[in-house]
C-alpha cells in the first residue's frame, strides 16, 4: 500500500509550517502556537516547612525574616501543551480516499504541534502511541500513524488507550467520517475540559447517490446489506438524508462545546489544515 | 383474426427480450458503502409495489408488440373460408349425343367433372347449375366451370383470358367441352405474351367495310359481325376515332358488351388523320358473352406479314381472322371475313343481305391473300389461360379462393405504436 506520507506530503508540510507560523504571529502570539505553552515561567505555588534534604536554594529567606522559621518555596512543574490525535481507523475510512486524507491531516497537525513545542500523541481504537516532543520525533509519529491497526470507530476506547497527559493545556482532535454519533458524543464528554476539535472527513461521492437502478448496499464495517431501489425519489431522499447527517454531526460537536470542521479527501493538505486550525474554508 | 405476414409475429419476441433486458438493468448492483446510515432512510421509504411497476417498460413493450402485430398485417376475415366451385353444366338433348367411344356427351362431361372434383379435393363447396340454351351467369364462385357441348365454345378460345383486370370473376375458369376435353385458366400475375400463328385467309370482297376517313364516326355494319348475349351473330358497331398525335392506328375490338371497355361501340379504331400507317395496334376487348369472355385485350398487335404498299394486314387469332385492315394514306379500311361456321347459325344470309345496303366495298381483289403472324400481348392484369386444345393432365392450375372481405388492422396498430413511441419520447425527455 502506498504511504500517505510521500515526498509531496512532506513538501506541503514545510509550506504549511511557514503559513501557520505567520498566521499565529499575526494573532499576537509571538509566533507560538495556541496549542503550545512551552517557554513560560516556572510559577510559585506554596510554602511548606523546611525538611532535611530540601534544596537550600528554595528557602524563602524573606519569610524567615518575618516568621523566624524556615520555610521552603514550592513551584509548579513546567506546563506543557498536549495534543492528542484521535484517528478513526475503521473500515468505513477505507473508501473514497478518506483514510489517506485523515492520516495526512493527522500527521500535518502532529507536525505542527511538535514544531510548536507541544507534546503529541496519536490514538485509535486499535492502538495508541506515547507522547512525543520535538520535531525530531516526527518520523516516529508517522510510523505510529501508519501502523495504527484497523478497528471500529470507538473514540471512547481510543481515549482509554491514549497515554495519560501531564499537566498543561490539552487539545484533542478527532478525525474521521463521524458516522457513529453515540461514540463521538461519549468521547467529547470524556474529554472534559480539553480543547476539542472534530474533523469530519467526507467525500462528495459519499453523499451523492451512485448510478444504477437498484443497489445492493453492504456496510463496510458491519457487513450488513440493504437492497435499495434508486428511482428519482430515492435519489432525492438520499441527498436530503446525507445533508441531514452532515448537519447533525456539526450540531453534535457544537452542543459539546467542540469546534467542528469538514474536509474532503481531495482537498489540498494546506487548505485542509487551514480549514481545521484557522477555520478557513478549504479551497 | 388472420395475418397477411404471419412470420412478422416473430417480432413479438421483442417483448420478453425487453422485459429480460429491463430485469437485467434493474438487477441490484452490489456496492460497499462506508455506512448504511443514509441508505436505511432511503430503503425504508421505498415502496416495493411501486418498484415493480415501470410505466416506461410497459410503454416499450406495448409499442414493440403493436409494431410486430402491425408488421404481421392482422385483419378480420368476413366471409366464407371454403372455396366455392360453380359448375354450369349443360343439359338437354345436345348432351345426349353419343361420342365415338359410345358414351354420351353428358357421361363424358360427368367423368371429366369427377376428375376435376377429385383434383380439387375435400373442403370445396361444389355447386352444379344445370342450364339449357344460353349460359347462365352471375353466381359468385371461386372457380367457375362451364360444361357444355356447344361447338362454338371451344372455337372462341374464351379461356385465353378468364379474369378481368380488376380481379372480378365474371368469366369461366375452366371448360369441360362436349368431347370430354378440359381446359383451365392459368392464373398468374402480370402480362403474358402470346404469339399467334396466323392462318392464311382469303378475304371475301363483300366483307370489307369502309370505316371512313380519320374522324370519329359510328358505323353499324351487318357484314362485320359480333356475338350477342345469346351467342348469335349481330352487326358489329364500329367507332373510329382520330388520334392526331400518334402515327399508329389503334384499334380496340369490343364485342358484346361495349360498356365493359368504356366505349359505346364494338370496335373502336383510331388513326391519325391522313397519315399513312404501316402498322396497327389493335386493342380488342372481346366480350362475346359476359359468361364466356371476361375480356380479351389484344395490345400491341402488329402485322408482320405481307402488306400492300399502302399498308394492309390481316389480324387473326386462333386460326380465325378477326379483321383485315388497310390504310391507303387517306382512308382506313377494315374488313372482317365471314366465317363459314357462322352459317350454322343462319345469320350469314341475313348479314350478306344487309351488307348490300351498306357502303361496304372491297379493298382487296377477290382471291387476294394476306398472310402473316400476329403477336399478341395481353394487357397487364389479364391472365393467360390454358387452351382446351391440349388434353388435361389432371393437375389443377394455381387455384386460390377469392379473397373474402377483410378488415385490416395494420394501419391502426402502426399508428398506435407511433403514438406510444412519441409518449415514450416525451416521458424520457422530462
Amino acid at each position: 500500500m502506498a504511504t500517505p506520507f510521500d515526498d509531496s506530503f512532506r513538501r506541503r508540510l514545510e509550506v504549511l509550517k511557514r503559513i501557520v507560523a505567520r498566521a499565529w504571529a499575526g494573532r499576537g502570539g509571538g509566533g507560538r502556537s495556541p496549542i503550545s505553552e512551552r517557554g513560560g515561567r516556572v510559577e510559585f505555588a506554596d510554602h511548606r516547612p523546611y525538611a532535611a534534604g530540601d534544596d537550600p536554594r528554595n528557602i524563602d529567606w524573606a519569610a524567615y525574616a518575618r516568621l523566624e522559621t524556615l520555610v521552603v518555596k514550592e513551584f509548579e512543574a513546567p506546563r506543557e501543551a498536549h495534543l492528542l490525535l484521535l484517528v478513526d481507523r475503521s473500515a468505513s475510512m477505507d473508501h473514497f480516499g478518506k483514510r489517506e486524507a485523515a492520516l495526512r491531516l493527522a500527521a500535518a497537525l502532529g507536525y505542527l504541534g511538535l514544531a510548536a513545542g507541544a507534546r503529541v500523541a496519536v490514538a485509535a481504537t486499535g492502538g495508541a502511541s506515547r507522547w512525543w516532543s520535538g520535531t525530531q520525533a516526527f518520523p516516529e509519529l508517522l510510523t505510529a500513524l501508519e501502523s495504527l491497526g484497523a478497528a471500529e470507530a470507538d473514540y471512547p476506547r481510543a481515549l482509554q488507550r491514549a497515554p495519560a497527559a501531564g499537566a498543561g493545556r490539552r487539545t484533542a482532535i478527532l478525525i474521521g467520517d463521524l458516522y457513529e454519533a453515540e461514540p463521538l458524543a461519549r468521547a467529547l464528554t470524556a474529554l472534559g475540559r480539553a480543547q476539542r476539535l472534530c474533523v469530519q472527513v467526507i467525500a462528495p461521492a459519499e453523499i451523492t447517490p451512485p448510478d444504477g437502478v437498484a443497489l445492493h448496499v453492504e456496510d463496510a464495517e458491519t457487513g450488513e446489506t440493504l437492497e435499495v431501489p434508486l428511482d428519482s425519489a430515492a435519489r432525492s431522499r438520499f441527498r436530503a438524508e446525507a445533508e441531514r447527517f452532515l448537519e447533525e454531526r456539526a450540531s453534535l460537536a457544537q452542543r459539546h462545546g467542540a469546534r467542528f470542521a469538514r474536509v474532503r479527501p481531495e482537498d489540498d493538505l494546506i487548505g485542509a489544515v487551514e480549514q481545521v486550525l484557522l477555520g478557513r474554508a478549504a479551497s | 383474426m388472420t395475418f397477411a405476414a404471419p412470420w412478422a409475429l416473430v417480432g413479438l419476441l421483442a417483448v420478453p427480450i425487453l422485459i429480460l433486458l429491463d430485469r437485467r438493468r434493474r438487477r441490484p448492483r452490489a456496492v460497499v458503502w462506508p455506512s448504511l446510515l443514509v441508505w436505511r432512510a432511503v430503503g425504508a421509504s421505498a415502496d416495493p409495489k411501486q418498484r415493480r411497476f415501470d410505466p416506461r417498460l410497459l410503454l416499450e413493450c406495448a409499442a414493440a408488440a403493436l409494431l410486430a402485430l402491425a408488421a404481421a398485417g392482422p385483419g378480420f376475415v368476413a366471409g366464407r373460408a371454403e372455396p366455392v366451385v360453380a359448375v354450369y353444366r349443360e343439359s338437354g338433348a345436345r348432351v345426349q349425343a353419343r361420342l365415338a367411344d359410345g358414351r354420351t356427351v353428358d357421361e363424358a362431361t360427368g367423368a371429366e367433372l369427377a376428375r376435376v372434383r377429385e383434383a380439387l379435393g375435400p373442403g370445396v363447396v361444389w355447386r352444379e347449375i344445370a342450364f339449357e340454351g344460353s349460359v347462365p351467369t352471375g353466381d359468385a364462385a371461386d372457380l367457375r366451370i362451364l360444361a357444355s357441348n356447344r361447338a362454338d365454345l371451344s372455337e372462341t378460345g374464351f379461356l385465353r383470358v378468364a379474369r378481368a383486370p380488376e380481379g372480378r370473376n365474371v368469366g369461366f375458369d375452366a371448360l369441360v367441352a362436349g368431347d370430354g376435353r378440359v381446359g383451365f385458366a392459368v392464373r398468374g400475375p402480370g402480362p403474358v405474351a402470346v404469339r399467334i400463328d396466323d392462318a392464311t385467309r382469303t378475304v371475301q370482297p363483300d366483307t370489307w367495310v369502309e370505316v371512313g376517313p380519320a374522324r370519329t364516326l359510328r358505323i353499324e355494319t351487318p357484314n362485320v359481325l359480333a356475338l350477342d348475349d345469346e351467342l348469335r351473330l349481330r352487326p358489329l358497331v364500329l367507332r373510329v376515332r382520330t388520334d392526331a398525335e400518334s402515327p399508329l392506328v389503334q384499334a380496340a375490338l369490343a364485342v358484346g358488351v361495349p360498356a365493359e371497355v368504356g366505349e359505346p361501340a364494338d370496335l373502336v379504331l383510331a388513326t391519325r388523320g391522313g397519315a399513312p400507317v404501316d402498322s396497327v395496334v389493335l386493342g380488342a376487348a372481346c366480350v362475346a358473352h359476359p359468361g364466356i369472355f371476361d375480356g380479351l385485350f389484344l395490345d400491341d398487335v402488329r402485322w408482320e406479314g405481307a402488306r400492300t404498299a399502302e399498308g394492309a394486314g390481316l389480324l387473326s387469332w386462333r386460326g380465325r381472322a378477326l379483321a383485315q385492315w388497310r390504310d391507303d394514306g387517306r382512308k382506313l379500311w377494315l374488313g372482317l371475313p365471314v366465317d363459314r361456321a357462322w352459317d350454322e347459325h343462319g345469320t350469314l344470309p341475313l348479314m350478306l343481305e344487309r351488307a348490300k345496303r351498306t357502303r361496304a366495298r372491297a379493298l382487296l381483289e377477290p382471291g387476294e391473300t394476306l398472310a402473316g403472324t400476329v403477336a399478341v400481348r395481353p394487357a397487364p392484369g389479364f391472365v393467360e389461360t390454358d387452351g382446351i386444345d391440349r388434353p388435361w393432365n389432371g393437375r389443377l392450375p394455381p387455384f386460390a379462393p377469392s379473397a373474402p372481405g377483410r378488415f385490416e388492422l395494420r394501419a391502426l396498430l402502426a399508428w398506435a405504436a407511433v403514438a406510444l413511441l412519441v409518449l415514450l419520447s416525451v416521458r424520457h425527455g422530462r
